[in-house]
């Protein structure tokens, strides 16, 4: 879920603002939630928002098994790529260590948690 | 028709116990809807006096919860789809309306049908109309609803039910002057789609809500909305799209103004229901700036109950006139003012001119009162 509030008081002159929020939903259960709120008491700002919820698509998924990818790796992959902005910013350790536990959440040992 | 006596007993009981608004809308604006404005007004029972509305343009008038004309549409059964326990201001509009007309839509109509809810009073007097509008399953209809406030507080509800495999297109014009709480509630069928065009105009405190049902499965909405604030008016226009039905889809696209000391705030709310799998629902709103003194805000929700979702986005946009486009104009002699005024025109034109051709007699009206709104400024 993402709750947030974008809040541009009078006076606060030529501010900008962008908010992107996007989930990917991994399986039929789970649920995902977008709520923000921009509020603009100034002319000059410019404030922008944006999101998207999706699944992961199919035809992804069948373009990197026809690679030789099994379907936990090339989901591993696509989740991989759709967090790739943040994990960019991070520490090379924190980063390395978060691929391979989203890796080993798609493989078999996810199962045991 | 009378409502019925045990609704209006609970709705007289809910009344003065239940808040408008149960939860605050957000840590630092409280509420987008200035509900204690609508505590001045005094309920009526459409014990008012006032001037009747020029009727010879609609096929259906209903002016303080009383039908003044289009009694050869009206059905003869009322299932109201609203309950006074949702908030204070549904159960103070039960308590203080008059009848329930309900009219039955059969068929293709080609020309528009028109009807006309207006309410007229002193400043604090509370005026209601209701209206449930059936449109029978696979029927084509062009609905054009318009909502006139003449003085006086206001609250207006529409229901819809579409049938299964019918298509509405629908044109709402919403217009007031001092408090007013309007609701239109459409109930889609199996198969049936819904194209909407809003217009909701100015008012001391306009809260313009449109819920859409996708009960049935593969129901549709189209809905393209323009809010236009000036002077001080405060307006906020909410859409909720709730998709129950499987396969469901919907697009909302909002235009809003804020001139002069205007707050306009544009709510949208997409929600996936768990049994509304493979569905898509996309909200977008824009709120331009054009004045120092004017408020945007922008609420666009949504909410994915399922993973089996083909697909849910939104977009919000606050700004004021872009940089470049006042450097070209200012360019070209405009002033800063002539500049906003003229992207004011285009917003507003642009958005009657993508207005279906079947409401033509509908939106030539709309379209002279907005000009001259605009022009007056």
């Amino acid at each position: 879920m993402y709750k947030g509030v974008v809040y541009v008081r009078r006076g606060a002159r030529f501010v900008r603002s962008h908010v992107a929020c996007d989930s990917l939903v991994l399986d039929g259960d789970s649920k995902a939630y977008t709520i923000p709120h921009d509020q603009v008491f100034e002319e000059t700002a410019v404030v922008t928002h944006e999101a998207y919820t999706g699944r992961i698509s199919e035809d992804k998924i069948n373009y990197l098994r026809t690679r030789g990818l099994t379907e936990e790796e090339a989901k591993s992959l696509i989740v991989l790529g759709f967090i790739s902005d943040v994990t960019e910013g991070l520490p090379f350790e924190y980063a390395m260590v978060l691929n391979r536990v989203i890796m080993l959440e798609f493989s078999k040992y996810g199962k045991v948690a | 028709m009378l409502i019925p006596s045990e609704l209006r007993i609970k709705a007289r009981e809910l009344a003065n116990k239940i808040p408008y608004q149960l939860i605050k809308d957000s840590p630092t604006v409280k509420y987008y809807t200035q509900w204690n404005l609508f505590d001045r007004c005094i309920e009526t029972g459409g014990n008012t006096l006032s001037k009747l509305p020029q009727s010879n343009d609609y096929d259906v008038v209903i002016h303080n919860g009383e039908l003044i004309k289009g009694v050869e549409l009206l059905g003869d059964q009322v299932n109201i789809g609203i309950d006074p326990s949702e908030s204070r201001i549904i159960a103070r509009h039960l308590v203080n309306l008059r009848e329930v007309y309900p009219i039955v839509i059969k068929g293709d109509v080609e020309d528009e049908v028109k009807v006309l809810l207006s309410y007229g009073g002193e400043q604090n007097e509370l005026n209601s109309n209701h209206v449930i509008i059936n449109v029978s399953d696979y029927a084509v209809v062009n609905l054009a609803l318009s909502i006139v406030g003449n003085g006086g507080c206001g609250t207006n509800v529409v229901e819809v039910n579409v049938g299964d495999g019918a298509t509405l297109n629908l044109l709402t014009y919403s217009t007031n002057i001092n408090p007013s709480f309007s609701l239109i509630r459409v109930t889609e069928g199996s198969g049936a789609s819904v194209n909407a065009y809003t217009i909701v105009v100015n008012g001391e405190m306009t809260h313009h809500r449109e819920d859409y049902i996708l009960q049935g499965q593969g129901a549709s909405i189209n809905s393209n909305s323009l809010e236009f604030g000036s002077g001080n008016s405060r307006m906020d226009y909410m859409i909720n799209i709730m998709h129950v039905g499987e396969h469901t889809m919907s697009n909302s696209t909002t235009r809003a103004i804020a001139l002069d000391s205007a707050t306009v705030v544009h709510r949208g709310f997409g929600r996936i229901t768990e049994r509304g799998r493979w569905s898509s629902t996309s909200i977008e709103g824009k709120v331009f700036i054009g004045s120092s003194n004017a408020v945007g805000m922008s609420v666009p929700i949504i909410m994915v109950d399922t993973g089996d979702v083909n697909g849910a986005r939104h977009s919000a946009t606050d700004a004021s006139i872009d940089e470049d486009q006042e450097l070209y104009l200012r360019m070209r002699g405009l002033s800063r003012e002539e500049a906003i005024g003229l992207v004011v025109y285009d917003m507003v034109t642009g958005f009657l001119d993508s207005i279906s051709a079947s409401f033509k007699g509908s939106v030539s009206q709309i379209r002279e009162s907005l000009m001259s709104l605009i022009r007056g400024r």
